[in-house]
């Protein structure tokens, strides 16, 4: 009996503790709520914002989601078809009374009509008080900018997924920071953005030129400050653009890029120390191959020393020293300089390097000046940073990097390379034919190419690709300006000529003369006489 | 004894039902008014949104070239215009070094204008605004 009680006071014990828990929970759940309501309420929220903004280095907003209205219909609810269809169109100039009255009578109970209406248009909509038709918000991608970057930025579809630029090559970025107010850091500085694209059009605009392309680096870390094509499109309306407008020059076009590969062959020329400032080469001949003939624009016709080859951009002395160079070497080089590969950055849109079939002594005559490859201008500006910047070669980024982070680079020339070549690109501009591109108080250094573009066969000479690669300040580069012009035609105003002394040169020395102060670019001594500063090696000390 | 237990029982059973009404009642009151304040946090979040796209539309580059050109009579900051304490002339060796190698030089001597305006950028019409 005794055992009995004992078992039930057990059992009564036990199941008034689950009681009591039980209440306690019950109480606490209904009063004091724990905070998961809030949470979901968030979520919501979060997920109506497609894409995280895009930035540019200071913060300046490039792109943007803003909710927009889409106008849909339940088909069923519809009265009249056709008259829905026509007033809709009074409203809604864009679209198509035929297959709209189709859409409308198929009672679905959901079809699109428009997507991303204007206010206005939305408002205009409601006041026809039409049935059936409905606004379901979905986030835009809005680019307060317009035009300015768009071929770095890119665009987006209607579903808000992204088909060029940054929009399509970090994809995934822009989606995983999309919650949380994150935000895409581009290294581009819309303030440099607008200078180069400004002094690029104004370029085009004066030398009737069909297109032009423009990259600013930044030498030591290989961030793009400023990438630029024109002709350019309004990434708000893609739709509109011509397809020559989407297409971007400076990743994904493949040029012949004419002399500013002088650079890369006296570069590995000096860096093999087979050949030495002072060495000689006999320019007074053309040299024939075959059919093939190479000649200089302006004949020297005497022996020609290494910086006269550079500096007067002798054909005939680049192809001497790239033969006694050799083709591996060359080969050697180029690959090192990344002018082989497609150059992959965050822009996806990359254009694949076309080289020679067969790549022989004639071949490595011809690419020692930039005849017989064709690659990117982001490609020439890469490897012409690696040349400047002390031999260091650095992947060009559109992510803007952490100041502190270390760059990864791979060494291309040597440090002692890379500075003679600093003092050959300043005396191009100082003495050579780059002089158009000084600019007072920030000395430039740099180096002009003019390419006969390719038609069909043979080469044009009436139709030119000009360039000029321009580092400043030039004895201890900091940014780099590359400028592209495609068939700029000559004018009075350049005393005829079209060649890229006349026409490149002087649209980097002024997208410089705008960017270096904006990049507080240490000012050097400016001469009274605006003469070129004092600082570098002069000629004759180099011999 | 049972009487007064189940008594008890009873007044409390009461007491917890009317609390426990009581809380469900608050708890749902609270539950509105938090979805209308996160509603109207999402409104606000989109104005804010909004503001912000419209303030870079308004500052494009471009567009305050443009009013800086017609407007104002400032252009773009030049060489000439920046100083560095290295390239100033030392105390006392004025006469040493060239005057005119600096801005300071330059309008002492008359060669700098005053406002210096390159020409392209001279504003084409001058319209002071109240």
């Amino acid at each position: 009996m005794a055992r009995t009680r004992a078992r039930l006071t057990y059992a009564i014990a036990t199941f008034g503790v689950v009681f009591a828990i039980l209440f306690v929970r019950l109480v606490e759940v209904t009063t004091l709520h724990d905070g998961v309501a809030p949470r979901s309420a968030r979520v919501d929220n979060d997920a109506s914002y497609f894409r995280a903004d895009i930035v540019d280095r200071k913060g300046e907003i490039l792109a943007t989601d803003l909710q927009g209205a889409s106008l849909y219909a339940d088909a069923r609810v519809i009265w009249d078809p056709a008259e829905t269809a026509r007033d809709l169109k009074a409203v809604v100039p864009a679209l198509d009374v035929v297959s709209l009255t189709k859409k409308l009578a198929s009672r679905q109970a959901f079809v699109w009509i428009k997507r991303n209406l204007s206010p206005g248009q939305q408002d205009s909509v409601r006041q026809l008080g039409l049935p059936g038709l409905y606004f379901k918000h979905e986030p835009r991608r809005v680019y307060p900018n317009g035009r300015t970057a768009s071929h770095a930025l890119g665009y987006v579809d209607v579903d808000n997924h992204g088909l060029a630029g940054v929009e399509r090559g970090v994809e995934d970025l822009i989606l995983e920071r999309r919650n949380k107010g994150g935000l895409v850091e581009l290294s581009l500085d819309l303030r440099v953005q607008h200078a180069l694209e400004d002094e690029l059009s104004g370029a085009v605009a004066s030398f009737r030129a069909r297109a032009a392309a423009g990259v600013v680096l930044d030498v030591n870390n290989g961030e793009i400050l400023a990438l630029s094509s024109l002709p350019d499109f309004d990434p708000n309306e893609p739709s509109l653009a011509a397809r020559d407008a989407l297409f971007n020059r400076v990743t994904l076009g493949v040029y012949e890029m004419g002399s500013t590969f002088k650079v890369f062959t006296t570069a590995m020329a000096l860096d093999t120390s087979k050949i030495t400032l002072t060495s000689q080469f006999d320019a007074r001949n053309p040299i024939t191959s075959g059919q093939f003939t190479i000649s200089d624009f302006h004949p020297e016709n005497r022996l020609l020393s290494v910086p006269e080859i550079f500096m007067f951009s002798s054909n005939i002395g680049a192809a001497k020293m790239a033969l006694e160079i050799g083709t591996p070497t060359q080969r050697a080089y180029f690959g090192r300089l990344g002018l082989l590969a497609p150059l992959t950055t965050e822009i996806k849109e990359s254009g694949t390097p076309i080289l020679p079939k067969r790549w022989g002594e004639l071949e490595t005559m011809t690419l020692s000046y930039g005849h017989g490859i064709a690659v990117t201008p982001l490609h020439v500006a890469a490897a012409n940073a690696a040349i400047a910047n002390g031999g260091k070669y650095i992947k060009p980024t559109l992510l803007k990097r952490d100041p502190k982070a270390v760059v990864p680079y791979s060494r291309v020339v040597s440090e002692a390379t890379s500075a003679h070549m600093r003092d050959l690109l300043r005396m191009v501009v100082t003495q050579g034919t780059g002089g158009k591109a000084d600019v007072a108080g920030y000395p430039v250094g740099g180096k002009t190419g003019t390419a006969e573009k390719v038609s069909g066969q043979a080469y044009a000479q009436k139709r030119l690709l000009t360039s000029f690669v321009a580092v400043f300040p030039a004895k201890n580069p900091l940014y780099l300006v590359l400028i592209v012009l495609d068939e700029p035609q000559p004018s009075a105003a350049t005393q005829g000529f079209a060649t890229a002394g006349w026409t490149a040169a002087p649209t980097a020395g002024k997208v410089i003369a705008r960017i270096a102060p904006m990049l507080n670019v240490p000012v050097a001594p400016i001469e009274p006489s605006k003469g070129a500063p004092t600082t570098m090696a002069s000629y004759e000390e180099l011999h | 004894m049972i009487r007064a237990s189940g008594a008890i029982a009873i007044a409390l059973l009461l007491l917890v039902s009317f609390a426990l009404y009581n809380g469900v009642y608050r708890v749902k009151a609270q539950t509105r008014e938090l979805k209308d304040l996160d509603g109207a946090i999402t409104k606000e979040a989109e104005a804010i949104r909004v503001l912000k796209a419209e303030w870079s539309f308004l500052n494009q580059p471009e567009r305050l070239q443009d009013l800086a050109r017609r407007h104002l009579t400032l252009g773009p900051t030049g060489a000439r215009q920046i100083v560095v304490l290295a390239n100033l002339p030392e105390r006392g060796s004025a006469g040493a070094a060239p005057a005119s190698d600096t801005v300071a030089g330059e309008i002492e001597a008359g060669q700098l204008p005053f406002r210096a305006v390159p020409d392209d950028l001279k504003p084409a019409r001058h319209k002071v605004f109240p």
